[in-house]
């Protein structure tokens, strides 16, 4: 039994998040997300000065048993700690703004077989806008020299982390991988798409994380998909999304053509990387349009309990002429907290064909 | 132009320098370790100091601010000098000497200008900053440094539950079985049997117990603090630094009391410190009992659980 004197609080790390039927503790120390019914977001938010016993005297007594029942759980969890009146307000609640140094965060580059990019300029004008991770993206066949040749162009890059979608092919070795992910530390991890359905080999490694896809990735078009795979439970991401796109803001890209883009899904453009820098296309006007849009103000997204763990896509939308309609890409219902396969939505079948998807649905 | 003493794989350093880059300042970073030559120094009709470091020369007139965050400043000479014939190891010692004398010329001139850090104090006397802490009206806990066992004795009728730590930094000591770390540890009273009547001087303390620990970052009179919750695991309620296995400790941001926030700044302005870490214990009953203080200290993490931005704080200081 809880004294009935005794105040809580919330680890300011385990953040309430409330959806249209249940609602999420995102725990953004240990990275994992836990649901709880409505009913305990607003125990938890209402009564956030009252002791136990002027929470079980707002509560019928047989509620009682309830009320003790969730404290367990989240006494269990570590998600909340007993205090003293004194103490509720030596413990603030974490601060959400979000800062962050430099221009750009991240970058995209894509490369199919007839890309022609200069990666020293390109990787030299993503340094001074102060980028710090790179996804480098491979639709072709590439081979081993070429890509090294390439990585090494970031032997002394502030560029910190770099992510490589890679085409499979047959003489794919073990020792290739082990030996890129040695010499370039940068590495995080590589993705091989085309791959067959037993990946050949696999390698584990804390600071490096090889994976495989058979789904056949020719173009950018694969990208955007929303589910419990891509939600990242972190709390740059928690803050980010407060005000910001937790995809497009601080993004730049360059499309396989050399089309520099805030995303290679996106149908504008603001220049081609041989004839315009990166930091002339950032300053363009409406480069940074989509920056701004959290997940608060689009449709459905804003009632989601998932909204600040999700990164969003702005590129292919249920409604492709509003941006702040839902991801075309996302089959979750925050109204009925079910999971349906996206594509399969008859509701969603216009937009599919809009952005030309068909095919890619067909051949995955 | 802004300079930083560091070490190569200090994370927070780069971090900082990522916000001098955002603010438009030039900076120069010096890894301890690394090779820094003097170029010449000039007193007379002019003054001029300047410095080789990496390849570049660095002139003490362009340093707008400096950042001390660890490693030392250390000028060698830059022509190899015969190793290892008698003359030269009785002459040794005197050219050290030699370069000491540069190096603080340096140091001297650095301090002049507006910098966070002390060169001169990367590590404290743990003693006398208990001891300034309890003239600054903080709570210490009831220690004893010994070599006798019969004053331990003594010492344990009143304090049953001690505490002994390294009263220097803690040694990371690497052997050939493996590695020896020495952080703050349970005194273990079956210890006590396999002790003659005289030892090796330690540092004992009482046993505080704790309600949570609170890491404060301390830099130009404000205060940022975590709560870090070590007591909700048993490996780690005795020195939060030993990294559990599984979850980690719960950290949060935490507002330090009125009363001991004041008391904390006048202990570091007493030390003539403007930045440190201070570890505090919260106890049940409601008392801040004071620690210790590490001028070089790791504040990553109190930064990233308080969301405060610390990285940013220190470069919009060393660029303004």
């Amino acid at each position: 039994m809880l004294s009935a004197t005794t105040h809580f609080r919330l680890f300011a790390n385990c953040v309430l998040v409330k959806g249209a039927r249940r609602s999420t503790i995102v725990d953004l120390q240990r990275r994992e997300i836990n649901f709880i019914p409505d009913t305990l977001y607003d125990l938890l938010t209402i009564h956030e000065r009252s002791n136990i016993g002027t929470i079980k005297q707002s509560y019928l007594p047989e509620e009682g048993a309830i009320i003790e029942s969730y404290f367990e759980f989240l006494l269990a969890k570590q998600y909340l700690f007993l205090c003293t009146a004194e103490e509720l307000d030596l413990f603030p609640p974490l601060d959400l703004s979000f800062q962050a140094p430099g221009l750009i965060e991240n970058a995209i580059i894509d490369v199919d077989a007839k890309s022609n990019h200069d990666f020293a300029v390109i990787f030299r004008q993503l340094e001074a806008l102060g980028t710090m991770a790179l996804h480098l993206r491979f639709f072709a066949v590439c081979g081993q020299n070429d890509l090294r040749k390439i990585l090494d162009l970031l032997n002394e890059s502030s560029i910190e982390d770099v992510e490589i979608l890679l085409a499979y092919h047959a003489e794919i070795q073990e020792a290739d991988f082990i030996g890129l992910a040695k010499k370039y530390p940068r590495i995080s991890s590589i993705t091989i798409h085309h791959a067959p359905e037993i990946p050949p080999f696999s390698i584990a490694s804390p600071s490096f994380s090889l994976q495989w896809t058979s789904s056949p990735i020719d173009d950018h078009t694969y990208c955007g998909q929303i589910g419990p795979r891509s939600f990242a439970i972190h709390q740059n991401v928690f803050l980010e999304s407060q005000a910001h796109n937790t995809c497009l803001n601080r993004k730049i890209s360059i499309d396989k053509n050399g089309a520099i883009k805030n995303c290679p899904s996106m149908s504008t453009d603001y220049g081609n990387i041989k004839n315009t820098s990166l930091h002339t296309a950032l300053q363009a006007q409406g480069f940074k349009k989509h920056w701004n849009i959290a997940k608060d103000q689009i449709a459905v997204c804003k009632d989601c309990e998932f909204r600040h763990v999700c990164t969003d896509c702005r590129a292919y939308l249920e409604e492709p002429e509003n941006s702040y309609s839902k991801p075309l890409k996302c089959g979750y219902d925050p109204y009925t907290n079910k999971w349906e396969e996206w594509s399969g939505n008859p509701l969603k079948e216009k937009a599919i064909s809009s952005y030309g998807l068909e095919e890619i649905l067909q051949t995955s | 132009m802004i300079l930083l003493f560091s070490d190569e794989d200090d994370i927070s350093t780069t971090k900082v320098i990522k916000w001098i880059v955002d603010l438009g300042q030039a900076f120069t970073r010096i890894n301890g370790g690394e090779i820094q030559y003097l170029s010449d120094l000039y007193l007379g009709k002019k003054e001029e100091t300047s410095l080789i470091y990496d390849g570049r020369e660095i002139d003490i007139e362009n340093i707008e601010a400096y950042w001390y965050r660890r490693g030392k400043l250390e000028i060698v000479s830059a022509q190899d000098l015969e190793e290892n014939t008698s003359l030269s190891k009785a002459i040794d010692p005197y050219l050290e000497y030699e370069l000491k004398i540069l190096e603080e010329y340096w140091m001297e001139n650095l301090l002049k200008k507006k910098s966070i850090g002390n060169m001169k104090r990367g590590s404290l006397n743990k003693l006398l900053v208990l001891q300034a802490a309890k003239e600054c009206g903080l709570k210490i806990p009831e220690t004893i440094a010994t070599g006798q066992k019969d004053k331990l004795l003594g010492f344990l009728k009143y304090h049953p539950s001690l505490i002994c730590k390294p009263l220097f930094e803690v040694p990371r000591i690497q052997e050939d079985f493996g590695k020896i770390e020495i952080w703050t540890e349970k005194f273990d009273l079956d210890l006590l049997d396999r002790l003659g009547a005289t030892f090796f001087p330690t540092l004992f303390q009482e046993l505080i117990e704790k309600k949570y620990e609170i890491r404060i970052f301390y830099l130009n009179g404000k205060c940022f603090s975590n709560a870090i919750f070590s007591q909700l695991n048993e490996k780690t309620s005795i020195d939060f630094r030993i990294k559990p296995n599984g979850v980690p400790n719960r950290r949060v941001p935490f507002k330090l009391p009125e009363t001991t926030r004041l008391k904390v700044v006048r202990l570091m302005e007493t030390l003539n410190l403007d930045c440190g870490s201070i570890d505090l214990i919260a106890t049940p009953d409601g008392d801040y009992v004071f620690l210790e203080i590490n001028p070089v200290g790791q504040f990553g993490m109190t930064s990233f659980c308080g969301n405060y931005h610390l990285e940013k704080e220190i470069a919009e200081y060393l660029c303004a």
